[in-house]
């Protein structure tokens, strides 16, 4: 039970990451690698300031800008420089690796006894159930903090998913999506592009950054190797979410991409449990996302087929 | 009213239908192995293995472990099973892999180098956690000194041994007053090893003189800086910046006639005169000896942490005839000395 709870916890804050790339690979149409950077960006500027005593709300705010002052620059280097946009993320990436490792002052931060965001979450569950350490879920007993640990991130996952949703459907975000779409057609509408990739990445690399943070006062430290990786994750989460939702519309996108990681995490949860070769994880994990992508269209295709028969 | 809303409530939730059933699935497939994993109870003893990423010393250390076991009369599958979980370098894995340890609650976790331990820290509080290969527990957060420590963490520390490096110094080039290393700001281990080894080099009254590195290009500029400082000695700690160029310092430092000693094995081969290196297998062993005090009942807050019990030294004959430099015979004797060709 502790390793399902978890892995949707994981999965959640995660989501914030895939909406990210969602903004940057769905809405402007490139795989902003600068997610790699940006990721590790928010947990050291996170883990540093919480370790030197500041509050860890305000240590997560200040992580949201540093992903966001990251993006625009790679938003920059590629509009105003006129560089590949792959290009552009995998330069501010490779820049961000030092910038981090200056941040923390060494490879590695540990946020084992200091108060973070997450310990508020667990102070929430004993002032809301008071006495209770364990809950009873499905005959299995788990730890009250954790079902309210997994409360908390979903309703911040959900705060961001609204907000965006709100944002890009809003002019300006219409307009954004637009520049994704067709440049041409939107530049002759007056939109200045350039302004709105910027932005966009901006925003994008703000949320990784956050997702960032957040990981790391779950998981008790930062390390500058911790966002190597997450690009794949991420746009795996976004494209499973995308397959199996039925609607293309923007909600549900965005939805999408919160589902998506989640499914993606369960999967790799079901992938440990089985108890196969260490060696194997990442193939096994590979072939389950595979299964989950095409049974439901198999499953269609079959019931399709028996109602051609009748 | 009830049925429309009820209608509605239809509508918004259809497009979500498949992504919900299949979240239900897994779930449940968690649930159900969860359940029939439970209801094997046996007398079999149930370690875990968490490893971070695939590395020479990860594996030389897991055969530690299986070997330890072995030499203490364990027997795989029959006394006990040994589950190893690999996270593949992905942190977010390691997390899940943690609680999939909470979840089984096996009778001791091992755990292999730092990201694993910090993780394992943060959420195992009552099963007993062994780490090795960590080259500093303090650091990673897992206690306040050796003594005093996570009441359910213990295990082995695999810290350069730079009271040894120092000694063997003095034994080897008794003139030896000034030794030189090439060191990493950027990395916290790499300002560790050089602190630990500029301690022990002022207490047999060396002085050590240090260049900086940032980036990797840097590095041929650092070793001719230090080359010209004139060290008797060069004694190259490890980081990650320079071990992966000690061919260049080692070259350049041979130009300029200076041995380098090192603490890795592979800097032997490279033309190092003289390598102390912490033997990882042996860590292995160690952090079974460890594990088997709590398996008998010990209580792991009342065991220290410890260094790697064993360390090798490698010689490299040739590289020290081109300085000159002939070993003392107590060397040859040792048990742990290797001689590279």
């Amino acid at each position: 039970m502790s390793l399902l709870i978890g892995a949707v916890t994981i999965g959640l804050i995660l989501a914030l990451l895939a909406l990210g790339i969602f903004i940057s690979f769905r809405i402007f149409n490139f795989a902003d690698i600068t997610a790699e950077g940006s990721l590790t960006l928010g947990a050291s500027i996170s883990a540093s300031m919480i370790v030197a005593g500041f509050n860890p709300l305000l240590a997560t705010l200040v992580a949201l800008a540093g992903g966001f002052i990251a993006g625009a620059l790679t938003g920059i280097i590629h509009t105003k420089f006129e560089i590949n946009g792959l290009l552009s993320g995998i330069l501010v990436m490779t820049a961000l690796y030092s910038i981090n490792l200056h941040v923390m002052g060494k490879s590695n931060v540990p946020l084992m006894s200091e108060s973070t965001v997450i310990t508020y979450f667990e102070d929430l569950a004993k002032w809301l159930m008071p006495g209770t350490e364990t809950m009873s879920l499905f005959g299995n007993s788990i730890p009250a903090k954790d079902i309210i640990i997994l409360a908390s991130v979903f309703v911040i996952v959900s705060i961001f998913g609204v907000i965006l949703y709100v944002f890009f459907k809003s002019n300006f975000g219409t307009a954004m999506r637009a520049t994704g779409n067709n440049q041409q057609m939107i530049r002759a509408q007056g939109v200045n592009t350039k302004s709105m990739i910027i932005l966009g990445l901006a925003v994008s690399n703000a949320l990784i950054a956050l997702s960032g943070a957040v990981l790391a006062q779950f998981q008790g430290f930062a390390d500058v190797q911790m966002g190597i990786g997450m690009l794949v994750w991420g746009l795996a989460s976004v494209i499973i979410g995308e397959a199996l939702i039925s609607d293309k519309s923007l909600g549900f996108l965005i939805t999408g991409a919160i589902f998506g990681s989640v499914i993606f995490r369960l999967l790799v949860a079901v992938a440990l449990r089985i108890g196969m070769n260490p060696n194997d994880l990442k193939l096994i994990t590979a072939l389950f996302v595979f299964i989950a992508l095409v049974l439901p269209k198999i499953l269609k295709k079959n019931k399709m087929k028996s109602m051609e028969i009748k | 009213m009830n049925k429309s809303f009820l209608k509605g409530l239809i509508r918004f939730f259809r497009p979500y239908l498949k992504i919900l059933v299949i979240i239900a699935v897994i779930a449940s497939v968690i649930l159900l192995i969860d359940k029939n994993r439970n209801k094997s109870e046996t007398l079999k003893k149930r370690f875990v293995l968490i490893q971070y990423n695939d590395s020479p010393l990860s594996e030389l250390s897991m055969q530690g472990i299986i070997d330890g076991l072995q030499t203490n009369g364990l027997v795989r599958d029959k006394d006990y099973e040994l589950k190893v979980s690999n996270a593949q370098g992905d942190i977010a894995t390691l997390n899940l892999m943690v609680d999939a340890v909470v979840n089984d609650k096996p009778n001791l976790v091992f755990i292999t180098s730092t990201p694993p331990l910090q993780a394992a820290a943060q959420k195992i509080k009552t099963i007993p956690v062994v780490f090795t290969v960590v080259a500093d527990p303090i650091v990673a957060g897992a206690g306040k000194s050796f003594q005093d420590h996570l009441p359910n963490v213990t295990g082995i520390s695999t810290l350069g041994d730079y009271e040894g490096m120092v000694k063997w110094v003095t034994k080897v080039l008794p003139s030896a007053r000034v030794i030189g290393t090439i060191f990493s700001p950027g990395e916290s281990n790499s300002v560790k090893n050089m602190s630990e080894l500029k301690k022990y080099a002022e207490l047999a009254g060396i002085k050590l003189i240090t260049v900086p590195v940032n980036s990797s290009q840097e590095i041929t500029d650092a070793a001719l800086a230090l080359a010209s400082k004139q060290p008797d000695v060069i004694c190259q700690i490890v980081d990650n910046l320079t071990s992966a160029s000690s061919a260049t310092i080692i070259k350049i430092a041979k130009d300029n006639k200076i041995p380098v000693f090192g603490f890795v094995s592979d800097q032997s081969a490279k033309g190092a005169v003289l390598v102390v290196s912490r033997d990882y297998h042996q860590a292995g062993v160690d952090a079974v000896r460890l594990a088997l005090r709590i398996i008998n009942g010990e209580n792991p807050a009342q065991i220290p942490f410890e260094f790697v019990s064993k360390t090798n030294i490698l010689l490299n004959p040739a590289a020290a005839a081109t300085y000159g430099i002939s070993f003392p015979a107590e060397l040859y004797g040792l048990k742990d000395v290797i001689i590279t060709k």
